[in-house]
């Protein structure tokens, strides 16, 4: 046995590490990586970084375009809204509103809904097709429009507007999680692995979950992306955060008046709301051709 | 030689959706029973849809009978108890690919059955899923490998030493040879020849080839519709043939596994 450690000496790289090799090859998905860890950053450190509140108004520079602008003044990098609001400072802080929030949100709705689809992917009967139908219905309705029912009969608020997107997302979260479990469930590795003696928390956990690990991801990264978009158009509609707040959304709609005599109060938040969904689509995206990718090579 | 295997009245039935009020009903397997000795080869046969493959799992446990009981040693097995069963009677399943688990390694699906079953530390462990890798002629290094970088002919291997680590009694292969190529298929009859000298197990086997039925088998079934035509020993059957449909079976010339 001379020959017994040939390669044992070489560590093979872990999963995660695989996954993260082919990632970096990706040039779209590295730039959208580092565009999403700025927001992130800005969405932490919010407070820190705006100069301004988001509310205070200079009623002595109203509309003041940005800074690169003849008329712009240096105080106000983005320039001003028509109530004397620093642009840059309300943008910032809507980044924890239009951003972090629906992160929190997804979160909420995966943790509920990814541990009751794999229940009910791997119980058999009753128990599995109550909670396979059970929010059947609910799927069948678009999520926009079923939030804008449950604010509706809640009233308008930011709270019921995230209380709305966290129900809409849940059974988008049972049913993924229980297709991909499902499809999983019956492969021959997995029987194989029954066969094995193991335990039924071990065949979910470590025999199944990493195969189903992909099709999560892209459920998570889209309901992000739906969450983002649905709390910035509850906001343009005004059931969502009201108008002090800077959320992106109502921003927006409060720049339509203006939009004309001042444009770049309407541009900015749309701006940032594009390029938000545009990052979190792409990175999204990426990690599902490089889990893939990982398997094929 | 003693009975290892017994079989009484297994039956296995289908429900297919056609109509939820009139779900079809399909009989795979009726009434099956049969014994083997410890020590011998079953070679099951039979047309497509004969219920080879259904009898083959449920041997191994992957599925559970309709009615009838499996006694290993004159001891019932009850379908879904894995942790009796899998000391005994272990499987390596047609498709390698879809039988080994993309996400981990080798090592990691041979050490299954250790965790579950034995009390063995990680060292020891390590130690058998090493000499469970020597024994079907891969290296103790492939243990680290993923499936994806295997060739097939070591997956078939590697699914081979999972049957074998728990030292089973019997292993049923549902066609498991039937996906190799000819130059692969002789060395894996080779190794599995040499397993069964060195660890005495009992094989099940279902296969189509008669050519491979003759060279491994010391018992044939031959089963047709669910049914079994007739349960002899090898040589007896290949040499005084009385019914159309055996006859047609066994002088197949076609070498599909």
């Amino acid at each position: 046995m001379s020959n017994a450690k040939l390669y044992y000496e070489e560590r093979t790289p872990s999963p995660l590490e695989q996954v993260w090799r082919q990632f970096r090859h990706n040039l779209w998905a590295m730039t959208a990586l580092h565009v999403l860890g700025l927001i992130v950053l800005i969405t932490l450190f919010a407070p820190l970084i705006a100069p301004y509140s988001p509310t205070v108004q200079f009623s002595d520079s109203l509309s003041l375009p940005p800074a690169w602008n003849d008329e712009g003044s240096v105080r106000f990098l983005l320039g001003t809204d028509e109530l004397g609001r620093d642009m840059l400072s309300r943008l910032l802080h809507g980044a924890r509103l239009s951003f972090g929030l629906p992160l929190l949100v997804v979160l909420a709705a995966a943790a509920i809904g990814m541990p009751l689809g794999a229940l009910a992917a791997m119980s058999v009967g009753v128990k599995s097709s109550t909670l396979k139908h059970l929010l059947d219905v609910l799927l069948s309705i678009p999520s926009l429009l079923l939030a804008l029912i449950i604010v509706a009969i809640l009233g308008p608020g930011l709270e019921n507007a995230l209380l709305a997107i966290w129900l809409v997302l849940i059974p988008q979260f049972l049913h993924a999680t229980r297709n991909a479990v499902h499809a999983q469930r019956h492969q021959d590795y997995v029987i194989a692995a029954q066969l094995n003696g193991v335990s039924q928390w071990y065949l979910l956990f470590v025999v199944i979950f990493p195969n189903t690990i992909k099709v999560l991801v892209v459920q998570l990264t889209m309901a992000w992306s739906t969450a983002i978009l649905d709390i910035a158009a509850l906001g343009f509609l005004g059931l969502g955060a009201q108008s002090p707040s800077p959320e992106w959304g109502t921003m927006l709609a409060k720049s339509v008046e203006v939009a004309y005599s001042s444009p770049w109060v309407m541009a900015l938040p749309g701006l940032a709301l594009f390029v938000t969904l545009v990052a979190v689509n792409i990175v999204g995206d990426s990690l599902k051709s490089a889990i893939d990718e990982r398997i094929k090579r | 030689m003693s009975e290892l295997l017994r079989v009484e009245n297994l039956s296995k039935n289908y429900m297919h959706k056609g109509r939820w009020w009139a779900p079809k009903r399909i009989e795979a397997l009726k009434n099956v029973s049969f014994s083997l000795n410890s020590g011998e080869t079953l070679a099951i046969m039979g047309e497509t849809g004969s219920g080879k493959s259904s009898l083959a799992r449920l041997i191994a446990g992957a599925q559970k009978p309709t009615s009838g009981t499996i006694y290993l040693r004159d001891q019932a097995l009850r379908p879904g108890d894995y942790s009796f069963r899998c000391r005994h009677i272990r499987m390596v399943f047609q498709d390698t690919d879809a039988s080994l688990n993309p996400h981990l390694t080798i090592g990691r699906q041979l050490e299954e059955p250790l965790i579950f079953n034995t009390e063995l530390n990680p060292a020891q462990r390590r130690e058998a899923v090493a000499d469970a890798l020597r024994k079907v002629g891969l290296l103790p290094e492939h243990a680290v490998f993923h499936s994806h970088m295997m060739s097939t002919g070591q997956k078939q291997r590697a699914c081979i030493a999972r049957a074998i680590m728990l030292n089973p009694d019997i292993v049923v292969a549902d066609e498991a040879l039937a996906a190799l190529d000819s130059s692969i298929r002789a060395q894996i009859i080779n190794l599995l020849l040499d397993l069964q000298r060195d660890m005495k197990m009992s094989y099940i086997f279902v296969s189509h080839s008669p050519e491979i039925i003759r060279h491994m088998a010391d018992k044939v079934m031959i089963l047709r519709q669910g049914e079994i035509i007739s349960f002899d020993d090898a040589n007896t059957l290949f040499n005084q043939q009385n019914d159309p449909y055996t006859t047609s079976l066994l002088q197949q010339t076609y070498t599909l596994g």
